[in-house]
């Protein structure tokens, strides 16, 4: 999946999903908690419907919050995570 | 000792962070002294906490998610002497007062209705508190509490760890967001019982795999919804819920829950009383010093405390009374519906209505909704007004402001 297309499913769940209020902040550099006003509630909806719905694989790590400060960090974080993936696709 | 997150802490460490504090004026000398404490670090502000209580000191906790100058305001409601912000050395220092007493948890009641308060607790009180609920708690001292939920506020602090610690076990406190996570920890503890809010739990028990299972979960807070409560108990052995207010701790515990509005069996240390079945009433809680006024409305039957409502969120209709999560439970059972809330408008003429508003997953006409509910619920209970919404309005804390989602009047 491109970063692109992780982006337009980011921006997919934030809208249609949590129907947040505040899309018209969104953007790459759009931070999540001051810009779309999400709280602790709306990130755990989001990395459910990341998880069941679109397939993520969220690791069972603990997570760093500086991945989850921007849509754009967050979007890095995805890409890395379908990276084993693919390089298994690709033996 | 206790974990934070994957980090065990012994003893040995906790007394190292003690002689760290004895060595720093402020902290020396916390006796009569109120300390508000907001940290990033759970274990630094777990060991504060517990080494200004040694102390006979007063604390205020203050989530650390709180922004500096939000510290500031609250720590100087509380009437705190000095702040600690991230940092344990570089105190604000705020105010030179005497507070009427000292040697207390200072906690800011939700205030679901209004301005939240600051209500405080001797810590004698807390352990009295803390006696009574190991006392009737059906777990042992290998059974880990895990604490999902705020170490600052009495029902992470409290009932998770420090009553964890009284009966013998070591608490994991988890201060990371992935419920993921979450879930890996309660594997690795299998023996467990788990503090959370509704949300964290209904979110767990949508992402458990692979046949896992969760060993004992405690709720509280606000009411879980039916379905969420029928899926949570498939997946876990035992879910027990617990029922308290700032100003009492928790009162009540019930050690297997199968009607959300169960709140269990009142605890030794406090004399609950509420209106019966037929007749209910407002929950009084008697402890050794006062009496507190709930606010809240339930009965107790067969011994079992059973809460139905906020007293200012009952609806009177033309003299019958509906509760509105009654009425939120039906509209929930739609299976186009997300999301809703019940409250009153008051209509100058008729009086007290039922209002909805919900969140929707398609479009539903008005018309299906009321025949749903009309098969499910008696005429007065049936909401007049019906409000499609994105999203539900909540107050800072999470909680949804009945009263304030009726504040409109009906036209």
């Amino acid at each position: 999946m491109t970063r692109q297309e992780i982006l337009q499913i980011i921006h997919d769940i934030l809208r249609d999903q949590l129907e947040l209020p505040s899309m018209k902040a969104f953007h790459e550099d759009a931070r999540l908690n001051e810009d779309l006003y999400m709280d602790s509630i709306m990130i755990l909806q989001l990395i459910l419907h990341l998880e069941v719905d679109m397939g993520f694989e969220i690791p069972d790590e603990m997570l760093v919050s500086k991945d989850f400060r921007t849509v754009g960090s967050l979007a890095d974080f995805l890409e890395r995570q379908q990276e084993p993936a693919a390089a298994e696709g690709s033996k | 000792m206790f974990f934070v997150n994957d980090q065990y802490y012994t003893l040995d460490d906790l007394e190292r962070q003690y002689t760290v504090f004895e060595n720093i004026p402020h902290l020396k000398d916390c006796r009569n002294r109120r300390l508000a404490v907001c940290m990033p670090d759970a274990f630094q502000w777990l060991a504060l906490c517990l080494f200004v209580r040694s102390k006979g000191g007063s604390i205020v906790p203050l989530h650390p998610s709180v922004p500096k100058e939000g510290a500031i305001r609250m720590a100087n409601k509380a009437g705190s002497h000095f702040l600690l912000y991230e940092n344990i050395h570089r105190p604000i220092h705020l105010s030179q007062q005497k507070n009427e007493k000292e040697g207390v948890l200072v906690q800011m009641s939700s205030g679901t209705t209004g301005d939240p308060k600051c209500i405080e607790r001797t810590w004698e009180s807390i352990e009295n508190e803390i006696d009574s609920y190991v006392s009737v708690m059906p777990a042992d001292n290998q059974t880990a509490s895990v604490v999902a939920c705020p170490t600052t506020h009495s029902y992470g602090l409290i009932c998770g760890v420090l009553a964890c610690i009284r009966r013998g076990a070591e608490p994991v406190i988890l201060t990371n967001m992935n419920p993921k996570y979450v879930l890996k920890k309660l594997k690795e503890h299998p023996k467990h019982i788990l503090y959370g809010a509704p949300a964290l739990l209904h979110t767990l028990t949508l992402l458990i795999r692979d046949g896992q299972r969760l060993d004992a979960v405690m709720t509280s807070g606000t009411l879980m919804p039916a379905g969420w409560l029928e899926a949570l108990k498939k997946v876990s052995n035992r879910v027990l819920q617990q029922y308290g207010c700032s100003e009492a701790g928790c009162v009540a515990v019930h050690p297997d829950v199968s009607d959300t509005r169960e709140m269990g069996y009142p605890l030794p240390h406090a004399k609950v009383e509420a209106g019966s079945i037929q007749n209910p009433g407002e929950i009084l809680i008697h402890d050794s010093e006062k009496t507190i006024f709930t606010k809240d409305l339930g009965y107790i039957e067969n011994g079992v405390l059973s809460f139905l409502a906020r007293m200012d969120d009952t609806i009177n209709v033309a003299g019958l009374n509906v509760y509105p999560q009654e009425v939120e439970d039906v509209l929930m059972g739609e299976p186009r519906i997300i999301e809703a809330v019940v409250y009153k408008k008051v209509h100058p003429l008729s009086g007290e209505r039922v209002c909805a508003q919900y969140v929707c997953s398609e479009y539903i006409e008005e018309e299906e909704l009321r025949e749903w509910c009309r098969d499910y619920l008696a005429p007065y209970q049936v909401p007049l007004e019906f409000k499609k919404v994105e999203e539900i309005e909540k107050l800072p804390n999470g909680k949804v402001s009945r009263k304030r989602l009726g504040e409109g009047v009906l036209a």
